[in-house]
């Protein structure tokens, strides 16, 4: 996909900004640095209270929007002079799929927006140059081209009257443990100071960066001396004599957006129109488009499900009324999250306005979107109808283990006990099972106060196999017909047939 | 009992039934004869609403048929021209569930006597796909009597039957009609409805060509005889010659074939062909055709037809 | 008055000819042949795959084999309801009703009736022998398999009245079993390839193949109305859903499915008359 490609991008450009923090800060440090960065170094150094922005925060403010990432005509096919270029006034929408925002915008040519209900989407009206890319049947746009806000008030329909009118907002993504993970949004003051926090610990960071080099070459100096000390007097030191090396600091693992503005959208199921009333108190021209808001069919707890004999196949059951199945196998893992059923079509609509052929024909389709990952709740294992264990979610680790059959060995995670474990992450975070006998069972979450989540539970059986016996079976009607031939035989007669 | 006005079925160009008016009434047996393809099992298909009529209405009981179908229905016992049997069925199990359809009381103690008085009781659980021609007929006619019904509408019911069988349905018939039953009985076999009949009527191509007593159409078979004459020329003269003589009922011509009917109570033969000769005609043949009643009684054709009517045979 | 007679008529000839199914060994040979091919395709995919696996999610597994032995019988009793009337007309047997107290409506009712009361007996032999593969197996049989045996009921009375329909307005028998065959495999083919198209939803395809499924959505859109299959897929998804308001329409509309198809079956019947 497009998406995963780009998010590769933004997750490297991140990366990279770490990086050039803190190779500035070593080399800064080191002295060895050029005169500008010296500069910079300067200003930096010269206390929080100056305007002149940060490297790190020049480099997060330019970050471009999501939409943009997903929907950004590379230059190469600028370059190819498309023939359906035209500058439009677009909907960049950035719509909630349930585990993260995605990027796509509506050209002048799509009439149709799709939000999911009662989920906050980020809209945006923006003025672009807009190219057809026939070959992919996709709208592009070349925002680092040309993006350029267009200002005004968005009011929301409903049967032709103004319900809400909202204006654009501050709004910042942030992802708690990072990039690839879960995200957030942030609207208003408070996007502003999640983004404020994530810059300052990351400023600290570099900052403590450049503390660490300098204590490092402070060790390093004092190691020399001690070094030349034993060789000069020939006599080793007592170890307790030797300092400690400086600990390197550790970058946030969090991430935060820049803010930037536009329209935080949140409504219920229903179909609306939007359009874009400018300062002059005019609709814009192209602005007005239908909303098509939408909500879940079911909702219910999807199970990843990860055999412990093939680690790698895992598979994912959403519906309720599935039935895990188990031939010989009694030990796997569970990773649950929310789960919501959705028609497909609008799913998929939803985050690729700019692809006109996507979903077409898939109005009678169903989906299950995974939303957040469940953590806080306890496993229960049931055995008809009582509960006869409770299982709680752990980390665990993939050990390749050449001796093994399987090759592999999974472990929990616990590095604490475990020193081969030290300084490695968990492969996974889940819930293992371990059924015992030929029993059937039921498998079912719960929260703290001991509710069972909607659409959690899980039949467990397992399955004999009765060989050609089960042909035996069908054969019970034919059985029944030969009765009744006989008997009917026996009863009624062709030809002379004498009866008292 | 039964009534149709100007009843007619058109097959495409041909016309079965032909502005037919038959009139049956409440407690007589009426034989409805004619040669084969005449029309009989036409009328009687549409007197009962299988066969929807080109032209003409049909009335039962008084009444058109769609103004009460099913009690209708229920006051007829039919026995048609073939027998249409299930044949996985045995014979009991075939007349109780005609019984059970008709609404029949007593239905067990209704089929013994029914079945009995048809000789087939003993073979009641038999498969009908084993019954002879004979055994189904009867067994229709056993049907067709089940629900006791007020009138039967018959279609050749004798027609695989033997000497013995058909004495057995003349008396059972017999028997019905003392009790006040109206029966239609269509044939082309005139002894078979002979000596039960009240009336006939007599039917070809489609029209009634005769409505009469038993009494006065014997009376008309002894008292015609047809003569046919071959002459060597045709000769109008000839034909207009015969048609003066006294004793000459009809004459019709065919080129050099005439058809002159006389009177049965001497042979006029001389005289005929006298006549003949006198007006320059040559007889090269000449055939008395008496229509004896044994010969009338076998069947009912074509060619013997206009015995039994007042017209001639049609051209 | 002349409803209770039709009643009567109904419940007669119903009577007869459910007797004259049971009697005879066709109904046994062909479920027990049925019984074999589902079996058959459960022990080849279901057990199958999930012996390979290990572990494995399955909806119900049990409603595959169910669904083609359900598919199959319904079939046949539509072919039987195809075969019946014109089989009835030729043999001549109709016309001995017709002497009677029958009509076209209780003829046809009856005919219809017959076939929904065999189905009745395919269902209990099809509930003993599913539940007897169930428990040697250990799939489970859960209420939903048996919400699906009765929703089949009016899958039945679908096919039964599209056969009844196709009997009384063609001509000759062959050609009304043939029509039938054809249109239920029609069916079944569009209603496989359309759920196919639509499985791999998720998958990025050609703009051509979008087409094609743009168009195949659109045909259904109007298939789902006249093929009685869909009638079922959509019950059976209402089943799976836990979505009693879908069950419900499901069978309402299989109804009037059903009803539709009688009257037009009734129609036909009383212009073409009993005679031929
Ligand atoms: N369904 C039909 N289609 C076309 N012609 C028909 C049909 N049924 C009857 N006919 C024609 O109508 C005429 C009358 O037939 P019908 O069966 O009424 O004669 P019938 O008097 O009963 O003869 P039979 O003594 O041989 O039984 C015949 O010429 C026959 O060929
Ligand atoms: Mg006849």
């Amino acid at each position: 996909m497009r998406f995963s490609r780009y998010l590769a991008i933004l997750i490297s450009l991140v990366m990279a900004v770490a990086l050039v923090g803190a190779a500035w800060a070593q080399e800064a440090e080191s002295g060895q640095g050029e005169e500008p960065q010296q500069e910079v170094a300067g200003a930096e150094s010269d206390g929080q209270g100056a305007e002149a922005p940060s490297p790190a925060q020049q480099m997060l403010e330019s970050l471009p929007d999501i939409t943009e990432i997903a929907t950004q005509a590379s230059q190469e096919q600028i370059g190819q002079g498309q023939p359906r270029l035209e500058e439009q006034v677009v909907y960049s929408v950035s719509p909630w799929n349930g585990r993260e925002y995605k990027g796509t915008f509506a050209p002048r040519q799509v009439d149709t927006i799709y939000l999911m209900a009662n989920e906050y989407s980020i809209l945006n009206v923006q003025r672009t140059q807009v190219y057809f890319w026939p070959i992919t049947n996709e709208y592009m746009a070349d925002w680092f081209g040309l993006r350029e806000e267009v200002p005004g008030t968005l009011e929301i329909l409903r049967d032709g009257q103004v319900i809400d009118t909202l204006e654009r907002t501050e709004y910042s993504y942030y992802f708690p443990s990072g990039i690839g993970r879960e995200q957030r949004l942030y609207l208003g003051e408070e996007a502003v100071r999640v983004y404020e926090d994530y810059r300052n610990r990351l400023n600290a960071y570099y900052d403590a960066v450049s503390a660490y080099y300098e204590a490092h070459r402070e060790w390093q100096r004092q190691m020399d001396e001690i070094l030349r000390e034993v060789q000069e007097t020939g006599q080793y030191k007592d170890p307790s004599e030797i300092p400690e090396p400086p600990k390197q600091p550790t970058p946030p693992t969090d991430f935060a957006y820049s803010p930037r503005t536009a329209f935080a959208v949140n409504l219920p199921e229903g179909r609306y129109q939007v359009r874009l009333r400018g300062p002059d108190g005019e609709i814009v021209p192209d602005t007005t488009k239908t909303l098509e808001v939408f909500d879940s069919r079911r909702q219910g707890v999807g199970y990843l499900v990860i055999p412990e004999h093939k680690w790698t196949r895992s598979f994912q059951t959403n519906d309720p009324s599935d039935i895990l199945y188990l031939d010989g196998r009694r030990v796997f893992y569970i990773v649950p999250h929310h789960a919501r059923e959705f028609n497909f079509y609008q799913y998929v609509k939803m985050a690729n306005l700019h692809k006109p052929l996507e979903g077409e024909g898939t109005r009678s389709v169903w989906t299950w979107a995974q939303f957040e990952p469940i953590t806080q709740a306890k496993l229960q294992v049931l055995h008809n109808g009582e509960v006869i264990e409770e299982i709680a979610l752990k980390p665990y680790y993939v050990r390749q283990t050449p001796g093994y059959a399987l090759g592999y060995n999974i472990v929990e995670f616990d590095p604490e006990n475990d020193p081969l474990l030290q300084g490695r992450s968990p492969t996974f975070e889940a819930y293992r099972v371990e059924l015992e006998g030929d029993k059937s069972y039921q498998l079912r979450f719960v929260d703290d106060a001991g509710n069972v989540l909607i659409g959690s539970a899980r039949e467990v059986r397992p399955i004999k196999s009765p060989g050609n016996a089960v042909y035996a079976i069908p054969l019970f009607p034919f059985a029944v017909g030969l009765v009744v031939f006989g008997w009917r035989r026996a009863t009624a007669r062709v030809g002379k047939g004498e009866e008292a | 009992m039964i009534e149709t006005v100007r009843l007619t079925k058109k097959f495409g160009d041909l016309t079965a039934v032909d502005s037919l008016n038959l009139h049956v009434e409440k407690g007589e047996i009426y034989g409805f004869l004619g040669p084969n393809g005449a029309g009989k099992t036409t009328t009687i298909m549409m007197i009962l609403g299988l066969l929807p009529p080109t032209e003409g209405e049909v009335r039962l009981f008084g009444k058109r048929i769609s103004e009460d179908y099913f009690n209708i229905k229920r006051r007829i016992g039919v026995l048609a021209e073939v027998q249409y049997l299930y044949e996985e069925m045995t014979a009991l199990e075939y007349l109780r569930f005609f019984g059970q359809l008709y609404q029949v009381e007593n239905v067990d103690q209704r089929i013994k006597e029914t079945l009995g008085r048809v000789n087939l009781y003993d073979r009641r659980n038999e498969l009908l796909k084993g019954y002879s021609r004979g055994m189904k007929q009867k067994l229709g006619l056993a049907r067709a009597l089940l629900h006791d019904p007020e009138l039967l509408l018959l279609d050749e019911p004798v027609s695989a039957l033997d000497p013995y069988g058909i004495k057995e349905v003349r008396d059972i018939l017999l028997e019905e009609n003392a009790k006040g039953k109206t029966i239609l009985i269509s044939s082309h076999i005139l002894s078979e409805v002979e000596r039960i009949c009240h009336r006939v009527g007599i039917m070809n191509k489609g029209r009634l060509l005769a409505e009469d007593t038993m009494a006065e159409l014997r009376r008309r078979l002894t008292e015609e005889v047809e003569l046919t004459l071959e002459l060597e020329e045709e000769r109008e003269e000839v034909v207009a010659a015969l048609r003066e003589l006294p004793f000459v009922v009809g004459v019709s011509s065919n080129g050099k074939q005439i058809t002159v009917k006389t009177r049965a109570d001497q042979d006029y033969r001389g005289q005929v062909s006298a006549t003949v000769s006198r007006h320059g005609g040559v007889v090269i043949d000449l055939r008395r055709h008496e229509m004896s009643l044994e010969e009338a009684f076998v069947t009912i054709t074509e060619k013997n037809l206009s015995l039994l009517t007042k017209e001639g045979p049609a051209a | 008055m002349s409803v209770g007679y039709r009643i009567h008529a109904i419940k007669v000839s119903t009577k007869r000819e459910i007797r004259s199914t049971l009697y005879g060994v066709g109904i046994y040979v062909v479920l027990a042949l049925i019984f074999l091919i589902s079996s058959y395709v459960f022990v080849n995919s279901t057990l199958r795959s999930v012996a390979d696996a290990g572990i494995q999610a399955l909806t119900n597994p049990i409603t595959s084999p169910l669904f083609v032995s359900v598919g199959l019988a319904a079939t046949y009793l539509g072919l039987c309801s195809s075969l019946s009337i014109s089989r009835d007309r030729d043999l001549g047997t109709m016309e001995v009703l017709f002497y009677g107290p029958v009509d076209s409506i209780s003829y046809v009712l009856g005919k219809y009736f017959h076939q929904l009361l065999a189905y009745l007996v395919i269902l209990v032999f099809s509930l003993i022998n599913f539940y007897a593969i169930s428990l040697v197996t250990n799939v489970g049989f859960s209420i939903d398999i048996l919400s699906i045996m009765f929703l089949s009921i009016f899958l039945t009375s679908c096919m039964v009245s599209f056969g009844i329909l196709l009997s009384v307005s063609t001509r000759r028998v062959i050609v009304s079993v043939v029509l039938f065959l054809a249109l239920v495999l029609f069916f079944l083919v569009f209603s496989m390839v359309h759920t196919w198209i639509m499985s791999i939803a998720g998958q990025n395809l050609t703009p051509t193949m979008v087409y094609v499924r743009v168009i195949l959505d659109n045909a259904n859109n109007f298939i789902k109305w006249i093929s009685p299959v869909d009638y079922f897929l959509r019950g059976m998804s209402a089943v799976f859903r836990q979505d009693p308001g879908g069950y419900a329409l499901s069978i309402l509309s299989s109804l009037i499915y059903s009803l539709v198809l009688l009257s037009l079956s009734v129609g036909m019947f009383q212009r073409k008359g009993v005679r031929r």
